[in-house]
Order: C-alpha cells, then sequence, then structure tokens
C-alpha cells in the first residue's frame, strides 16, 4: 500500500495551486453543478408528475361523490 | 438460452417494479466512489513533473469524456432495438440518455478548455479530437431536438434512432482523431492493450472516478427511465396505484 500524502503545505496553498487553482477548482465546480443537476432533474419530474395525478384523482373522486349523490 | 428475460423488457412496468431497489444502491456507490476518487486527485495525487496542479483536471475531463462516448453508445444501441424489435422500453433509454450525454460532452469540452489555458496557452483550437467532440454535441442536441419535434412519439423515436445510428460515424473518428492528424491533444493516457502512461499514485484515483461516474451515469439512466415510464403510463392502474400510495 502506497503512503497517502496531502500535497500541499495550506489550505491557501492547496486554494491556489501553485496559480493553477482558479483553472482546476473552475472544472471540478462546473462538474459538480452539471451532475447534481443531472440527478435532480428526473426527481423533480416525477414530483411535478405525481402532483398532477394526484390533482387529477381527486378530481375523480369529487366527481364521482357529486354523481352519487344526484342519484339520490 | 433463456430469452425470457428479453421479452419482459417489452413489459415497462416489470421493468420500473424491478429496478426499485437498484436506485438507492447504485446512488451509494456512485456517490462514495466520486467523492474519494475527487478528494484523492485534488489533494493526494502528486503533482504532474510538467503540468503541475492543472493536470488535476484529468480526473474530471477523462471520466466525462469516456462516459459521453458510452453515452452514444447507449443512446445508438438503444434506438436500433427500438428501431428493430419495436421495443417501447428501448425507446425511452434512448430518449433518456441524451440529455445526460450532451451534459457529458458539454462538461468534457468545457473542462478541456479550462485545462487547455494554462497547458496550451488557449482556449480553444479547431483541432481534429475537439472539433469531434463538439460535433457530438450536435448529434446529441439533434436526437434532443427531434424527439420533441413529432406530434407522434413513434416518428419521433424512429427520426433519432436513424440520427444516432448514422452518427455512429462520428465514435471512431474521435478515438482516432489524436493519431490520425496533427493535434494539441495529447494521445491516450490510458490503453487497454498496453501500459499505460500515467504513475500509479496518479492513477487509481483517475480509475476511481471513471468507475464511479460509469455506475453514476447507469443510475442517472434509470432515474430518468423510471420517470419516462412513468409518464407514459400515467393513464394506469398501476401508476396511479403508485401516485395514491406515495400520498400516505
Amino acid at each position: 500500500m502506497m503512503d497517502l500524502q496531502f500535497q500541499f503545505e495550506s489550505l491557501a496553498g492547496f486554494w491556489q495551486m501553485a496559480g493553477h487553482g482558479p483553472y482546476v477548482w473552475a472544472c471540478y465546480a462546473l462538474t459538480f453543478v452539471c451532475l447534481t443537476m443531472l440527478l435532480l432533474a428526473p426527481l423533480r419530474r416525477r414530483r411535478v408528475l405525481f402532483e398532477q395525478l394526484n390533482r387529477l384523482q381527486r378530481i375523480a373522486e369529487h366527481e364521482q361523490q357529486l354523481k352519487s349523490q344526484t342519484k339520490i | 438460452m433463456n430469452w425470457q428475460w428479453f421479452h419482459r423488457l417489452g413489459s415497462p412496468r416489470w421493468f420500473y417494479e424491478k429496478t426499485s431497489a437498484w436506485v438507492p444502491w447504485l446512488a451509494f456507490i456512485s456517490i462514495t466512489t466520486l467523492v474519494v476518487g475527487a478528494v484523492w486527485g485534488l489533494g493526494f495525487a502528486p503533482a504532474d513533473f510538467k503540468q503541475g496542479n492543472s493536470y488535476r483536471i484529468i480526473y474530471v475531463h477523462v471520466p466525462v469524456s469516456f462516459l459521453a462516448l458510452a453515452g452514444y453508445y447507449v443512446m445508438a444501441i438503444s434506438g436500433a432495438v427500438g428501431l428493430i424489435w419495436k421495443m417501447k422500453l428501448a425507446d425511452m433509454v434512448m430518449k433518456s440518455a441524451a440529455p445526460i450525454g450532451a451534459t457529458l460532452t458539454f462538461l468534457a469540452l468545457i473542462t478541456g478548455a479550462i485545462w487547455g489555458k494554462p497547458t496550451w496557452g488557449t482556449w480553444w483550437v479547431w483541432d481534429a479530437r475537439i472539433t469531434s467532440m463538439l460535433v457530438l454535441l450536435f448529434l446529441y442536441l439533434g436526437v434532443m431536438a427531434l424527439q420533441g419535434a413529432y406530434q407522434h412519439q413513434d416518428t419521433a423515436n424512429k427520426a433519432s434512432a436513424i440520427l444516432s445510428l448514422v452518427g455512429m460515424v462520428n465514435i471512431p473518428i474521435i478515438y482516432k482523431s489524436v493519431d490520425w492528424w496533427f493535434t494539441l491533444h495529447q494521445p491516450a493516457t490510458l490503453k487497454l492493450t498496453s501500459e499505460s502512461t500515467i504513475h500509479a499514485s496518479m492513477l487509481y484515483p483517475l480509475l476511481l472516478m471513471i468507475v464511479g461516474l460509469y455506475v453514476f451515469f447507469a443510475l442517472l439512466l434509470l432515474m430518468r427511465t423510471r420517470t419516462e415510464i412513468l409518464e407514459r403510463e400515467k393513464k394506469t392502474k398501476w401508476v396511479n396505484a403508485l401516485v395514491q400510495a406515495d400520498n400516505r
């Protein structure tokens, strides 16, 4: 097993990466944002669909009730 | 060979119920692997003796580029399956793969551009690898546009399957572009048939990121396909039962 060692002397050095920090961190941030969006998109679509179907079900139930009332 | 599973795939409901248990596992495995790989690549892998720290971009650039191409295979093959066997599920997989692949191709291009600035001194060059990746992005966007362009889903599926199959021509061009033409882009780091040109201390986090992103891609594709199934079957009893159970 190789020994893993943190490659930077300080957090500031980690952030700056000897001048390459902006490039490296921008790439990781962009990737993180895009992957998170991809993960959330189907969850949101599913929630919207369920809300819509739920509303339709309640309308159908309500109509059923009205129908049974008018029969009496 | 038993082909029953193949026929069962014709039933979106069967697929939906079968895969319900997979989602949390895929999410757990992929997110853990990606977080470990990213922390390792950012902080613990040694700096490159030529490129310094900017090479750390490899840990996102290479995995997203791999998956941008793998996503295209998934899209084209499921398009072909849908075209040949008229399998609804395959069409849904094709439709679901397009936006994921487009986003990954976009990421591959943008992280490549950001890596290019400190390494080549320019954000963009019109060379073979980069241009063929841009064509890949347009192919994905084309499939997405075709999906929305027709009133009938069947026509849309047929059109996008044909476009994605014709676009397959671009895939070997992307792979070979760094060998066929003079280019700024460095040749492949990972090779199946010979020794990779990267040291183990840099390689392990890269492999973690690639495996993690493969599983993450599977997760995204599965989630999208499952949502697509619910949308297309929203008038059926079983979906409405799901909604009721969710409401309680």
